[in-house]
């Protein structure tokens, strides 16, 4: 069974679509109230946590927390997911869930002109400042995807569908996604199911290890774990041991593979778990 | 009734997907048709239609206007064909060409880049890099084309209705969900935007008209009245006026034609 994930340049529109989608078809809703629950986990506010997903306005976080930040929602997330029939928005999981057959990725954009009226009326802003202030918006989410997940959300070749709610309306979208989900390419395999919790294991793993080894990236097959390290020659015993050693102690993994890389964008590791493309 | 414009990143299988979609919905499936009934009628050669069409400006063709008189005539083709219904276009720039028109649905396919370097290839014999190198080179002449000319980036899925990553579809999955749309009432044509779409035709007809001697003429129309704006000049005006008189009788349906000197055009003009 599938699972969907839902962007949109306005989160609204895909947190009620989200919420529509899920009842209407017996789906698990998981979008920002998973919030709660991290912060909780991992002992960190939920304030925070929203601003790291959001990536807009002052900074209220470094770059290094906000990473960390979005590691503990990545790994929420991943979790929730494997479960599958789970629609979720609002979590940037169209950034990190690469790769994985059975989820179908959709972005909705806004009528832009009923957004820009509505957002004029919301911040009392003239038709030209609203304009200008959008468009900030969405420079400021580009950077942000980019700097976090190597990609910008308003690519649409990292979605499966893209639509625009122009004249096209909500219902019909619904209706799109109901049918795409039961295409046979869209259906849970084994080996989709398998690119999930390796996602996943990877994810826990990039958790543990993210404090103390900022410039990694994880990747899962089964119980084994690869990393890829960036480090100098005379730290290489010492990370080596201190990445395996904290990696043990997530559960369900099994062997430990550490690479050192001078430059993390030579590691060839396919669906991984990255802190950013520079690898800083 | 609807029209349907497929634009498609190079080895996309977009093709596929439109020649798919005409068959279900017994549409007619254009993309060469437009040029050679713009060759026909413009006496150009096809070859540098299909040209004007794909690549993007080079400097010298920047500081000249023969390009901008070669896509003026392609529009002009294609909003005729356009305005009789029901047929799916799947060649260059369909979704700025038919622009402003509320029943045309716009779609764009999009894949990502392993699967057509993959498909490049296959098809080509070519080695990955090869492969990639060619795709990149025909990407950016496609983005640069279209940004000269109309200042919009092909990429950017706010200019269309819907877009379909097409790997993760086969074709007839793809081709059905853009049928699905076609057939919703907000795409079917109603007398207003069948209006919209004859004054596009004939807005289209007057700037093809003009457009070799006059490059920087915007054309619009409403209802069989004319506006064609054009550059201040007091010479320059006269002379497009005249011209203008002339066109009176070789296109058909125009009520009045004005020309507007140093005004500038509205943004839905031609």
């Amino acid at each position: 069974m599938t699972s969907i994930l839902l962007s949109s340049d306005d989160p609204q529109v895909a947190e009620d679509i989200a919420f529509r989608f899920a009842q209407g078809e017996g789906y698990k809703h998981v979008g920002l109230s998973l919030l709660s629950e991290i912060a909780k986990k991992h002992d960190v506010s939920e304030e925070k946590l929203q601003w790291a997903l959001d990536g807009t306005g002052a900074r209220k976080v470094s770059r290094k927390e906000r990473d960390v930040l979005l590691s503990y929602v990545q790994a929420a997330t991943l979790e929730t997911l494997v479960q599958d029939r789970v629609v979720s928005a609002g979590l940037a999981a169209h950034l990190y869930v690469k790769n994985v057959s059975h989820v179908l990725q959709l972005r909705v954009l806004a009528n832009p002109e009923k957004r820009l009226e509505e957002y004029g009326e919301q911040h009392k802003l003239s038709r030209r400042k609203a304009q200008k202030a959008l468009e900030k918006l969405r420079e400021e989410r580009i950077r942000w995807s980019t700097e976090s997940f190597g990609v910008s959300e308003y690519d649409p070749s990292i979605y499966d569908i893209v639509v625009q709610l122009k004249q096209i309306d909500t219902d019909r979208v619904l209706r799109i996604i109901r049918e795409t989900a039961a295409f046979r390419g869209f259906q849970t395999m084994t080996y989709s199911r398998r690119c999930l919790q390796n996602l996943q294991l990877a994810s826990e793993v990039h958790v543990a290890l993210l404090p103390s080894y900022p410039a990694i990236r994880v990747k899962a097959d089964g119980d084994r774990v690869i990393v890829h390290v960036k480090c100098s020659k005379r730290q290489k015993p010492q990370t080596v041991s201190g990445i395996k050693e904290l990696a043990r102690g997530v559960e369900t993994v099994g062997l430990v593979e550490v690479h050192t890389v001078s430059d993390l964008r030579d590691a060839d590791i396919g669906a991984e778990h990255t802190q950013s493309p520079n690898g800083e | 009734m609807t029209v349907i414009t497929i634009s498609r990143g190079s080895k996309s299988m977009g093709m596929a997907v439109a020649e798919h979609v005409a068959e279900t919905l017994g549409y007619e499936c254009l993309s060469r048709a437009v040029l050679l009934e713009a060759s026909e009628q413009f006496d150009v050669p096809e070859i540098k239609l299909a040209k004007a069409m794909h690549d993007a400006p080079s400097i010298l063709e920047r500081l000249g206007h023969r390009k901008h008189s070669y896509v003026a005539w392609v529009q002009s083709a294609l909003t005729r064909h356009a305005a009789r219904d029901n047929i799916v276009y799947h060649g260059l720039a369909g979704h700025v060409l038919l622009k402003n028109v509320a029943h045309v649905l716009k779609v764009r396919i999009v894949a990502s880049l392993e699967h057509r370097v993959a498909f490049v290839m296959r098809q080509e014999n070519m080695s990955a890099v090869d492969a990639e190198h060619d795709i990149h080179k025909m990407d950016k002449g496609r983005q640069k084309w279209t940004k000269s000319l109309y200042g919009v980036d092909p990429t950017d899925a706010t200019l269309y209705d819907l877009v379909l990553n097409i790997p993760r579809f086969d074709v007839k999955d793809a081709a059905d969900l853009i049928c699905q749309c076609a057939k919703l009432p907000q795409f079917a044509s109603t007398p207003d935007s069948k209006r919209d779409m004859a004054d596009l035709v004939q807005a289209c007809a007057v700037k093809a008209a003009l457009v070799d001697e006059y490059p920087d003429v915007a054309v619009t129309s409403k209802s069989g009245n004319v506006l064609v704006y054009c550059a201040a000049g007091d010479r320059h005006g006269r002379k497009v006026r005249s011209r203008v008189e002339s066109l009176r009788q070789s296109i058909e349906g125009i009520n009045n034609i004005e020309v507007h000197v140093g005004a500038s055009p509205p943004e839905r003009a031609v």
